[in-house]
């Protein structure tokens, strides 16, 4: 593997975003993922190959020791912004086509929620995975999913829920987009969402944690 | 605050952020306790986010004391000027020996969130997270206070308070926090509840207590309960994942 590819990918599996940066404490005043992506692009790497080889390869490893408790959210959250670091340089070739993202992932908690954490590091998770998100917010009612869908077909949704009784808003919500969109994916998710819940309200797929929302959507969909 | 509470009386708190005893240390040490020691590498940042919170800001809430207490033991109701709150059995039975109410809203204003949306947007989720973690704990520490000064004020007449249990809590349905709102009467601290019963600011609790001579405190409200199987088991509200 390239050298700057390596280096790349351990930028954004420790969270070390750039030469200013001071986390982790051990890789201090070295490049980050911002000047190393420049570089790798620089010296005539392929973007998806930076993409592909680099960073999301790393922010899956970084999702993986998240599921098995070996991080927490602080250390996601650098990786996260490595990774968008390191996406900076490489969004100019998702405009020219010579870069391409997996598909459209719609994201939000449903109408009557506004528990908004774990849906963001879902959605950070997602994007890090290589797809573009769509981030609708706390509080997003039936008809916002239902008109975004519009707006971007073949996207896969996902829903967050943290109250008990928003669930049932769940309920609605998957409802309403299985009837107008059959083939659109719904993921759910949320403290108090199982996968029980999931086969009552014929959602899709449920997983408890970002990574598994992530293998779901590389595994080719199938539930 | 008024030498012994009344029915009907208002009170209206106003705290600092020393008084809540809301400092970097009481957040790292949340992060920490939550993500195994993951705070302490972020002292000095956290310590920089707070500096955006301004010394003089203020944590406001606002409550309101009930004497005229109707139990309706059937329906597991409380009935209050009118007003019927359906508290689900736990919470009926916390509730029962109480002689007086109160119910109060409280908030950390909206400075948290917008500073948390403000970095999200540029980028910088960790001091997002951190900001928005400090906006729970500000609220939460609002919370505690307002029950530790109505605890005070009832210790004065010879009564205790059970905890402050807010609607969503203890199979209380959260859509009665618009019967809280109506008992609070238009004093609100300026926190807002919309059509679907969410409160804006968003860093905002509403709660009713319990006060009486036979009222008990719980360390753990969990065990009153015998759903086994609830997700939230165990889970206080301050501590998250
Ligand atoms: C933080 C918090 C708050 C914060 C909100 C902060 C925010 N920006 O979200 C504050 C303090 C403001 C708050 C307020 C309230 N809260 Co609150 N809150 C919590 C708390 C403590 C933690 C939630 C959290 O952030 N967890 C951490 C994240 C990382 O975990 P997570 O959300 O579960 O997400 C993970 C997974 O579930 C999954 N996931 C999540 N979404 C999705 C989506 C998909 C598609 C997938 C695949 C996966 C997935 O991935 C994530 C990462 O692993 C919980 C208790 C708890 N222990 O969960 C109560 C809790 C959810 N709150 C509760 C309530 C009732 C409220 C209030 C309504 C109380 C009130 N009446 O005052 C208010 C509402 C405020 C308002 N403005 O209207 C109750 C809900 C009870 C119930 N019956 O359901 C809880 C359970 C507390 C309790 N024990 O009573 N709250």
């Amino acid at each position: 593997m390239n050298d700057l590819i390596k280096k790349i990918f351990k930028c954004v599996e420790m969270g070390k975003i750039n030469l200013t940066s001071p986390y982790p404490p051990d890789m201090k005043d070295q490049d980050g993922a911002d000047e190393l992506t420049r570089q790798a692009l620089d010296n005539g790497i392929h973007p998806s190959d930076i993409l592909d080889s680099a960073m999301i390869p790393a922010m899956e490893v970084v999702g993986n020791k998240f599921s098995r408790n070996e991080i927490f959210v602080p250390q996601m959250l650098m990786s996260a912004k490595a990774m968008s670091a390191a996406m900076e340089h490489i969004k100019p070739f998702f405009k020219s086509g010579e870069a391409k993202r997996k598909g459209v992932f719609i994201i939000g908690t449903v109408e009557g929620d506004l528990h908004d954490i774990g849906k963001n590091l879902v959605a950070m998770m997602i994007e890090g995975a290589g797809w573009e998100v769509i981030d609708l917010g706390v509080d997003v009612k039936t008809e916002q999913f239902i008109s975004t869908i519009n707006e971007y077909p073949g996207s896969l949704i996902g829903l967050s829920a943290l109250i008990t009784t928003t669930m049932e808003n769940m309920k609605k919500t998957v409802n309403e987009v299985k009837s107008k969109y059959p083939e659109t994916r719904v993921l759910i998710g949320g403290a108090p969402v199982t996968d029980d819940f999931r086969k009552k309200i014929g959602a899709s797929f449920y997983s408890p944690d970002p990574q598994g929302a992530v293998n779901y959507l590389n595994s080719g969909l199938q539930v | 605050m008024y030498s012994s509470m009344r029915d009907n009386d208002e009170y209206l708190y106003r705290f600092r952020a020393y008084e809540l005893e809301i400092s970097p240390e009481e957040i790292i040490e949340f992060i920490d306790k939550n993500h195994r020691g993951a705070g302490k590498e972020y002292k000095s940042l956290t310590r920089d986010l707070l500096a955006y919170i301004p010394d003089d800001h203020e944590y406001k809430g606002e409550l309101k004391v009930f004497y005229k207490l109707c139990f309706e033991d059937s329906t597991s109701s409380l009935r209050i000027n009118n007003i019927d709150f359906k508290l689900a059995e736990i919470l009926y039975n916390e509730m029962r020996k109480s002689e007086m109410t109160a119910f109060f809203v409280c908030t950390a204003g909206n400075i948290f969130s917008d500073l948390s949306k403000r970095f999200t947007a540029e980028g910088d989720y960790l001091k997002a997270y951190i900001i928005d973690i400090a906006g729970n704990i500000a609220v939460t520490a609002t919370a505690t206070m307002i029950h530790r000064k109505i605890t005070e004020e009832a210790g004065r007449i010879g009564m205790r308070t059970t905890n402050y249990y807010c609607p969503g809590n203890c199979g209380w349905n959260i859509n009665e926090q618009q019967k809280v709102f109506e008992m609070l009467s238009g004093h609100y601290s300026g926190v807002m509840l919309s059509e679907v019963n969410l409160m804006y600011p968003v860093k905002s609790i509403s709660a009713i207590v319990g006060i009486g001579k036979h009222v008990s405190f719980r360390e753990n409200t969990c065990e009153l309960c015998h759903n086994i199987k609830c997700p939230y088991r165990n889970k206080s509200h301050q501590e998250g994942k």
